[in-house]
């Protein structure tokens, strides 16, 4: 019954929208649905059903009412743009430093200074200014075949680009931002020449074109058609923790590691982060909501089915993680992630890194 | 080139579900002769010339090129193998090819360099010399007409059959186009069959004239026995206008030239003719055509039709003489055996 | 409702056009106002070629396997008769409802080093996956071959048409002739029908151009993947218009180029007593030839993908999400979609033959949008969002998306309309007059029913596009109407394969429902 009324409003709107062309000085007749007091709106990149638990959780501690846009961040970012004053959104949540970076740029969020959130996020998986906060961590690094690598020989990025990993290589397409992301970081620690020099030498050293997705690399290796991908460390996680057999094997006859940038550099981080936008009409309700994602629940629901790392030391951690090495982080600011993003992609496209 | 021979339905059946479209019909095409098959629609016409092109097979029966069988129970050449030329009511030309292409279609045994040549002969002889690039579409219908003509027989065809050629066309350039076609069809001298409605398209331009109906082939025979001696009343009407009337009714004078021996008699109108004779009286008269039909009585309720040449103006009750030409007044009654 | 009484002729045709026109438009204006700076000069130097190329060859690729696999099964289907005939005759419209990236997904696990057919290689040869030679999915044929197979029905509808639409005579005086059914085929029913096979042929093709699901998936750099890039790495939104450009060009190139053909000749039946030529029997061989061809393909484009994915979502016991609201907004949006997008397409289609000018102008919008990517209308919307100051979010964002349906897919439905119309030229004529005179009643009551088949086809073909639609829906759907495609792309980004199988096959049978209504409905006009 509600959706045939929305229907017909629908159409009625539309008929307004034709009007309104011929006659501009006619008020808009877009009526707000101002039903609940309060209305935390989200622009998510992430889609996972355990997300919308998550969401159904806060709205019923909080009485609040959630309202989701989930779309690609690209999108999320325009619409935020085309919205301007009126958009309705208070909060971005995006899974990756460089899009919030992004959002940052474009003028769309807002510093945020919590006490709370400081105090919970340690000061490397946030912004320095507050505009953005990590609420879990997704680390890029490398599953291999320990049939046919120690460790030691893939410890370090620049170890990908030797000799001796030609045609054993295999990644997804250049456009993927975590990719995108971890050139960042090589920019940022090695400068643009050797950076796109890094890239060309993987490119040289793979063993197919970049194509399908994560899972699909790590595949290949138990498939035999290379015995190095570079991908999420949770897309290795999950196919241990599938209910398939195939999986398990696949995960089962691969390693996973977190290579450094050199010795001791740390480990490329990424992370799944909030920020409050510009046009968020109630500041306290939102940071009630991040903190809400950094409590016990929010960081177990988050994880639980995404295989994400927690950022919250202490909190439990989702099942199959336990298999990944122990690993130091990287200390560069993730800010570096989006503002060398364009250069990345550059150097990746220059790297014929398709 | 081999003597050119006729083409021959020998008793040949069709059936469709439980209807028989042709029912045991013979027919011979005679080489030269252009043979007229006439019938009303759903009187199986179609069908034969279906049969005979071999784009039906017959249940029963057989269709022969002289003494080589087409198609029999056991055996069919099929329609491609056949060589018989093939002319549609809508013409059916390709329209994605122009005049000539469409001629030199069904030449692909001649030698590549003649084909055109070959074609546009055939194209001059039916006076489309000028159109020859003109696509389908760009042509008037009679001149589409006369391409397919064309294209039917520059194959030297065994035979050529014409599916009620010319009824689509303006009746202003019909008899144009079907003298050019006809005496096309004529010189080449290949057996022609001509299926047509139009009785007098078959009486002017046949050499000889089969009736069909309900499937059967009823007579067969040139246009004036047909005409003038039909065997049945299905023959007498696919020809031409008749009436019936009461033989009572007849004055005595007119009985007696017929040698009434039924209770009921059909003449063609042209058989009552105005001048001496019977004294009768204009009921009605009105022009048809290059004929006037005028509407006669003798007194009582009978009417009798006569077709003259216009003359005089005739009125209704004006009081004239009539006289009867026996040889067009018939007897369809069954002989009691 | 509001009392407006609708009166198409105070509507002039030409506003109509320019609404529809105004997304692509909007977006291709920025490209071309906005496209300059580092990102242009960076893919005009390095990328562009590379991106074109690769574009017009997938296309040039993939319209030969379309046609290789849609004209000969359209002729074998309306021309002969065997084992299973009916069942193909419309079966092999099923794939239409596969989206592009679905099938993606579902050929690249089926082909995959890692996938079964590979596997199974692996296993009975004893080989490695480095030792022996597999076709590569990941590569221009392969896109061409996934995005071939899902469109080739466009192909095959009007193939089908043109075929069974020839007049009987002509064929059996070919044959009179002495063409065999070889001949028959390659030198009078193919170059008859082929105007109309390329019209379809160019709307399966514009369709593939647009597409960047299956491209991306594939790693295959086509011009839809540049424009996402630009748009995702770059963010610099007006070079993706630039790049949007591009691809409408190749769109207009290949609408100018079928027009060139179908004008050359100037192709038109010139008989009004079309009759469908009746099927012939074949030998018992050449039958099960005939079936074995169908069959092949279908199970290539439907079955085979169909199955894996099924056999995915058992294998891994995906979950179920929550159907019910998935459905309710898919199906709301479809018919609204659709309800306009078909009166746009009546209009566009009526228009078109007021004059030569709104012809021309009609065939462009209408490919323009077709041509360009959901998600570079959806930017269009946008654009048009800002200056009106609105949120996206309500009435406002479901008018901006069917709007982009609108502009998006008014192509599909003008094409199979106006195919009808050529059929009716008198018809035709009355029909435009009553726009203009006699209003909408008489329009309703005499002349829609006779363009009813193409009508028909179009709105059904329409449905089935927005069913399927995924970046705009994605950019521009009001809070909490997640479709059912949607649905199968976050789980298909996320690597589920398996759980996106469930909503993947929804929309399939969704889609399913009116292509069977479309094959019926083709059967029923073959038979007059």
């Amino acid at each position: 019954m509600t959706y045939k009324t929305r229907l017909i409003a629908g159409f009625s709107l539309l008929v307004g929208a034709v009007a309104a062309c011929s006659n501009p000085s006619e008020p808009s007749t877009t009526e707000t649905v101002d039903a609940t007091p309060r209305v935390l709106t989200l622009y998510s990149s992430r889609h996972y059903d355990s997300d919308k638990e998550l969401y159904a959780m806060f709205e019923q501690e909080t009485g609040v009412e959630l309202q989701v846009r989930e779309a690609g961040a690209s999108q999320l970012l325009e619409t935020m743009r085309a919205e301007g004053d009126q958009s309705p959104a208070d909060i971005i949540l995006a899974a990756d430093a460089g899009s919030l970076w992004r959002f940052k740029d474009a003028g769309l969020t807002q510093s945020l200074s919590s006490e709370t959130l400081e105090t919970l996020v340690p000061a490397n998986y946030r912004a320095a200014d507050g505009h953005w906060y990590g609420v879990a961590r997704r680390m890029r690094g490398i599953a291999y075949d320990p049939t046919r690598w120690d460790a030691a020989d893939l410890a370090e990025w620049p170890m990908l680009a030797a000799e001796d990993k030609a045609g054993e290589i295999c990644v997804r397409s250049s456009s993927n931002i975590y990719n995108l992301s971890l050139m960042g970081e090589l920019i940022h620690r090695l400068g643009a020449a050797a950076a796109q020099e890094w890239a060309t030498a993987i490119v040289a050293n793979m063993a197919r074109n970049p194509q399908g997705g994560d899972t699909d690399q790590i595949r290949a290796i138990a498939a035999g058609e290379c015995s190095i991908a570079i991908v999420n460390h949770y897309y290795w996680v999950r196919l241990g923790a599938s209910s398939s057999e195939a999986d398990q094997q696949v995960a089962a006859s691969t390693a996973f590691l977190f290579p450094e940038f050199a010795e001791g550099s740390g480990s490329h981080v990424n992370i799944t982060g909030a920020a409050v936008t510009m046009t968020a009409d109630d500041v306290a309700l939102a940071e009630q909501f991040l903190a809400f994602l950094l409590s016990e629940t929010g960081q177990s629901y988050l994880t639980r089915e995404t295989k994400e790392l927690p950022l919250i030391d202490g909190a439990p951690l989702p099942d199959g993680v336990d298999a990944l090495p122990a690993f130091t982080p990287s200390d560069t600011a993730l800010d570096v992630y989006g503002e060398n993003q364009a250069e990345a992609q550059r150097l990746f496209d220059l790297a014929g890194w398709n | 080139m081999a003597a050119i021979r006729p083409l021959i339905a020998d008793q040949v059946s069709r059936s469709f579900g439980t209807t028989a479209a042709v029912n045991a019909a013979s027919l011979t095409l005679n080489p030269g002769e252009i043979t007229a098959l006439i019938g009303h629609s759903g009187s199986g016409k179609t069908t034969f010339l279906r049969l005979l092109a071999g784009m039906e097979r017959p249940d029963q029966g057989q269709i022969l090129s002289g003494d080589t069988v087409l198609a029999n129970a056991n055996q069919h050449v099929p329609i491609e193998k056949r060589n018989i030329g093939l002319v549609f009511q809508d013409f059916a030309l390709f329209p994605h090819m122009t005049a000539a292409e469409n001629v030199m279609f069904g030449l692909r045994n001649v030698p590549k360099p003649e084909r055109r040549q070959l074609a546009e002969q055939w194209l001059d002889r039916l006076g489309l010399a000028h159109r020859r690039d003109a696509y389908p579409h760009h042509l008037s219908g009679g001149e589409q007409q006369r391409t397919a003509i064309a294209r039917a027989l520059a194959p030297k065809p065994v035979a050529i059959l014409l599916d009620e050629p010319f009824s689509g066309l303006d009746p202003l350039m019909r008899d144009r186009v079907r003298e050019a076609a006809l005496n096309a069809v004529r010189e080449a001298g290949v057996p022609a069959l001509l299926v047509t409605h139009d009785a007098s398209e078959a009486l002017v331009h046949a050499d000889s004239i089969a009736v069909i109906d309900k499937g059967k082939i009823l007579q067969t025979g040139t246009p004036d026995t047909l005409y003038n001696r039909p065997l049945s009343l299905e023959v007498a009407q696919a020809l031409g206008p008749i009436h019936s009337i009461d033989a009572a009714a007849l004055p005595d004078a007119w009985r007696t030239v017929i040698g009434v021996s039924a209770d009921t008699l059909r003449y063609r109108p042209e058989a009552v003719q105005l001048g001496h004779g019977v004294p009768v009286t204009v009921r009605g008269s009105k022009l048809a055509g290059a004929i006037t039909e005028v509407a006669l009585s003798f007194g009582g309720d009978e009417t009798v039709y006569a077709a003259c040449q216009p003359g005089a103006p005739l009125h209704p009750g004006d009081q004239i003489e009539a006289s009867i030409n026996p040889s067009l007044v018939f007897d369809f009654t069954p002989k009691s055996s | 409702m509001p009392r407006w009484t609708p009166s198409l002729s105070a509507i002039p045709p030409s506003l109509i056009i320019g609404l529809v026109g105004l997304p692509v438009c909007i977006a291709l204006y920025a490209g071309v106002v906005g496209g300059d700076g580092a990102t242009w000069d960076h893919i005009l130097q390095n990328r562009l070629v590379p991106y074109t190329l690769t574009t017009l060859s997938t296309l040039f690729v993939a319209a030969i396997i379309m046609l290789g696999l849609a004209v000969p099964a359209a002729w074998i289907v309306t021309q002969y008769e065997f084992p299973g005939r009916w069942i193909f005759g419309w079966a092999l419209i099923l794939p239409l409802a596969m989206p592009g990236y679905v099938m993606a997904y579902a050929w690249a696990d089926l082909m995959g080093v890692a996938g079964p057919l590979q596997s199974q290689l692996r296993d009975v040869t004893g080989l490695t996956a480095r030792q022996y030679w597999f076709p590569n999915l990941f590569t221009v044929p392969g896109l061409a071959f996934v995005l071939a197979s899902t469109l080739f029905p466009y192909v095959y509808i009007t193939a089908r048409a043109a075929f069974s639409m020839q007049t009987r005579a002509t064929l059996e005086a070919a044959r009179s002739l002495g063409a065999g059914a070889f001949d028959l085929f390659w030198r009078v029913a193919l170059p008859v029908a082929l105007p109309a096979i390329l019209g379809g042929l160019c709307l399966a093709l514009m369709e593939a151009a647009a597409d960047y699901g299956a491209a991306d998936f594939l790693g295959v750099q086509t011009l839809g993947v540049g424009i996402v890039r630009s748009w995702n790495s770059f963010t610099d939104v007006n070079t993706a218009a630039r790049l949007a450009l591009m691809l409408v060009c190749i769109a207009f190139v290949f609408l100018i180029v079928a027009r060139m053909y179908q004008g050359r000749s100037g192709v038109q039946q010139t008989s009004t007593r079309w009759q469908t030529p009746e099927r012939s029997p074949l030998s018992p061989a050449t039958a099960w030839l005939a079936t074995l061809l169908c069959a092949t393909i279908i199970l290539i484009c439907f079955v085979a993908p169909i199955a894996r994915l099924v056999w995915l979502a058992v294998e891994t016991k995906a979950r179920t999400p929550d159907l019910i609201p998935l459905l309710q907004s898919t199906a709301l949006l479809g018919l609204i979609g659709t309800g306009l997008a078909f009166g746009a397409a009546l209009i566009f289609t009526l228009a078109a033959k007021r004059s030569r000018i709104l012809r021309m102008a009609t065939r462009l919008i209408a490919a323009a949008g077709y041509a360009a990517p959901g998600a570079v209308l959806g930017l269009g919307a946008l654009f048009f969002l800002r200056e009106t100051g609105q949120s996206l979010a309500g009435w406002v964002a479901i008018a901006l998306l069917v709007w982009v349906y609108v502009s998006r897919f008014t192509s599909a439905g003008v094409e199979p309309m106006q195919a009808t119309l050529d059929r009716l030229p008198k018809n035709l004529d009355l029909a435009s007059q009553s726009l203009g005179s006699r209003g909408l009643r008489q329009f309703w009551r005499v002349d829609l029913p006779l363009i009813l088949p193409g009508a028909l086809a179009a709105a059904l073909i329409l449905f089935v596009e927005i069913l399927k639609e995924l970046p705009a829906t994605l950019m521009l759907r009001p809070f909490g109407w997640d479709t059912l495609a949607v649905k199968a792309h976050a789980y298909a980004t996320d690597e589920r394969l398996a759980q996106a199988t469930l909503p993947s096959l929804l929309i399939v049978l969704a889609g399913l429902l009116p292509v069977l209504l479309l094959s019926w409905r083709l059967n029923a006009t073959e038979r007059t």
